[in-house]
């Protein structure tokens, strides 16, 4: 009864976590073309110049985030387009951008399906030259760039999904993220699948406790 | 017939050798449920296979190299050439694309984009410096590893990738089959302790992160809980000539596989020496023999290694060994040693140089035994690491209850308890002192990580069923059960956060 009993209250405690946890709401990423999580770089745009770098969309784009930096007080405004083969699919502008503060822009319209091989551009159209934070480079220094080497970054580019949303709310999409790149017979499927065998072992270990263990 | 009175009889010389034969395989029997364990662990490294996207195990695109390496050649890699990648390596990498920091792409246009690049098969799959870094380890791991990756042979990149993944699952199993026979032997009174230990470590999250990818590690692992087993055995029953062979291939493949497992020799050769010295009159003799096997079979084959290493292959001795790194440097000296390795473990003193900016028991091992997954990378909130330290101080403190509760058993066992702690300090010593060697070489890097630790997964599940067994005969059980389904969280936990890492 007593192992029962404390089966039962250490699901429960598990459970607790999980509602919280994945009840939890906040905006989301749709896609990244960041491969670090602080760049060790940046990538200057100057007053009035456009820089334009090679893309693949990822579907439900609704805004772009920047990480920027400025020797003015403020800077901007930058202009973002996202284009295929000279047709604009959306634009958006970040305002009044501050050293070291992320900015966000919303996209007009909003990207629905995801669209490969298209470029995202970046307008300064502000007296001040603009440093976007790159892409590619990781602090230098760190345990993740030791000896300090300099990439050829581009701007990263965070594209976010509109709205707030629960993990649960996102799950479909992260099934789908999931079956990418690992097997050719991965698909979206395989996270239910990985689920399905942890479920098992659970399964398992309480059979095992239920038996192996003196009930009182 | 029980065993205690078979073992009477034995004594008594009323057991005829048929009657020995028929009860021997009894003895040796390897309960159900330290099966299911090893299912359980097997199954749950696989659930870790599929999650972590490739190449973000620790080291793993240097050892899926190593492994591509042997596979292609049948042969180990050399020294004298430049890192590098092969062509299928190569295009994962860009495809993925990689960083230590980043995570795939979700686009399925490059998904698709990269599987078309390995299908076409134009690329090629071996080149001279494909094992990286990793060349400075023996090649055991890898040459078994080569077998998944043949039997796959005419399958895309990453589909023989996971193939590899599998492996490493199968090892966790093995590894926990041989901490739950290493609980048997060490608490043979509380059956439902060993189960407990085993699930515990069964359903650790670092070691099914690891246990999911391509890393020598895995057989570390698995050697180690070996050895563990073996020695408890040894305690319990007596060396002989059978178990010295044991012990010693699993010293053999230990360090065959990483030169960490010379850490464990000290202890091993310690307790080795304590059971010869306290056996007595006629059971001295295949004591010896037992210990003098095991020291035969454990050394000679790495003695082999080592000389064909440097005369055949031109690799140095210290590197082939692993102990030491080809690229480490020569700005080290013993004070900067000793004040190092003091730090990793105690408060600086007021003389030492301020060489380590955290406190290495809390920040890396502890956290990083919590989790610490992808290259080390990310972790639990720091709240989740305290509530995890409180939890384990009330472990810690029925532990000790139960060793205090059981004093004269754990007096009469002080050869054995000695002996498991030198195996633990050798190994806390040797990462140490590698992470000295890194860090003098690496312009103030650190080395230290919480998996490093994991070849005393076989302590870390006898700590468990210690606590649970502390609580007494009454709640003990129920303890237990709470810890293993709070462990069963904690996986799935580590889990959530790796998809959230990865694809959110």
């Amino acid at each position: 009864m007593r192992v029962r009993l404390a089966i039962g209250l250490g699901f429960a405690v598990v459970a607790v976590g999980l509602l919280i946890s994945l009840g939890r709401s906040d905006q989301r990423l749709a896609g990244t073309n960041a491969q670090v999580q602080v760049s060790g770089n940046a990538v200057p745009v100057a007053a009035g110049r456009v820089l334009c770098q090679p893309e693949g969309i990822p579907a439900d784009t609704a805004e772009v985030r920047v990480y920027v930096g400025t020797p003015a007080r403020v800077a901007g405004p930058l202009d973002v387009t996202f284009r295929k083969g000279g047709r604009v699919l959306a634009t958006g502008t970040l305002r009044e951008l501050r050293d070291g503060v992320p900015a966000t822009a919303s996209m007009s319209p909003r990207i629905a399906n995801e669209v490969p091989g298209a470029k995202v551009c970046f307008h300064n159209r502000g007296r001040s030259r603009i440093y976007l934070a790159g892409d590619r480079t990781p602090v230098r220094g760190s345990g993740a760039n030791p000896y300090g080497t300099v990439f050829d970054d581009e701007p990263r580019v965070d594209y976010l999904r509109p709205g707030r949303e629960s993990w649960l709310a996102l799950a479909g999409t992260i099934a789908h993220r999931f079956g990418l790149e690992k097997t050719s017979f991965f698909g979206p499927w395989t996270m239910w699948v990985v689920f399905g065998l942890i479920g098992c072992t659970w399964l398992a270990a309480v059979l095992l406790l239920l038996r192996r263990l003196p009930a009182r | 017939m029980s065993t205690i009175e078979f073992r009477r009889r034995a004594k008594r010389g009323e057991t005829g050798a048929g009657e020995r034969r028929r009860f021997r395989p009894r003895l040796g029997r390897v309960p159900r449920a330290a099966w299911v364990c090893a299912a359980i662990a097997c199954v749950n490294a696989i659930a870790w296979a599929a999650t972590t996207p490739p190449y973000w195990i620790p080291d793993e695109p240097a050892s899926i190299g190593y492994v591509q390496y042997v596979a292609e050649n049948g042969d180990v890699p050399r020294y004298g050439v430049t890192s590098d990648l092969s062509g299928e390596q190569g295009i994962v990498y860009g495809g993925l694309p990689f960083g230590v920091e980043g995570r795939p792409a979700w686009l399925k246009a490059n998904s698709d984009a990269m599987f078309d690049l390995l299908d076409a098969g134009t690329a090629d799959r071996t080149r001279p410096g494909q094992a990286g870094y990793m060349i400075n380890y023996p090649p055991l791991y890898y040459a078994l590893d080569a077998i998944p990756y043949r039997i796959g042979y005419g399958a895309n990149f990453l589909d023989r990738l996971f193939a590899m993944r599998l492996l490493s699952a199968l090892l966790a199993g093995l590894t926990v089959l041989f901490v739950f026979m290493f609980l048997r032997e060490l608490l043979p009174s509380t059956p439902w302790s060993w189960t407990v230990g085993g699930l515990a470590v069964a359903f650790q999250p670092m070691f099914g992160f690891m246990s999911g990818g391509v890393s020598n590690d895995t057989l570390l692992y698995t050697c180690a809980a070996a050895l563990f087993f073996l020695m408890a055995r040894a305690f319990r029953r007596g060396v002989d000539l059978k178990l010295g062979v044991g012990i010693g291939v699993a010293l053999a493949a230990g360090l065959l596989t990483k030169g960490s497992m010379l850490a464990l020799l000290p202890g091993t050769a310690l307790g080795l020496g304590l059971i010869a010295w306290r056996a007595k009159g006629p059971a001295r003799r295949p004591a010896l023999r037992g210990a003098a096997a095991a020291a035969g079979v454990g050394l000679l084959p790495y003695g082999v290694w080592l000389v064909i290493g440097n005369l055949i292959l031109d690799r140095q001795a210290s590197d082939t060994g692993g102990v030491t790194s080809s690229t480490a440097g020569y700005d080290l000296s013993i004070s900067g040693l000793l004040s190092y390795v003091w730090q990793s473990v105690l408060p600086k003193l007021p003389f030492m140089a301020d060489q380590i900016p955290w406190y290495v028991p809390w920040t890396i091992y502890f956290q990083g035994f919590i989790g610490r997954f992808g290259w080390a990378q990310y972790t639990f909130p720091l709240t989740w690491n305290r509530i995890a330290l409180g939890l384990f101080a009330v472990l810690a403190g029925l532990a000790l209850r139960e060793l205090w509760l059981s004093r004269a058993a754990v007096r009469a066992r002080w050869p054995e308890l000695l002996t498991y702690l030198t195996m633990f300090g050798g190994l806390v010593l040797v990462i140490e002192i590698a992470a000295y060697r890194y860090h003098a070489t690496f312009y103030g890097q650190y080395f230290e990580q919480g998996r490093y630790l994991l070849p005393m997964l076989a302590l870390y599940g006898a700590f468990v069923a210690l606590a649970a067994r502390g609580a007494g005969r009454r709640w003990g059980p129920a303890l237990g059960a709470f810890l293993i389904v709070l462990a069963m969280g904690h996986s799935l936990f580590a889990q959530l956060l790796t998809i959230a890492r990865f694809y959110s």
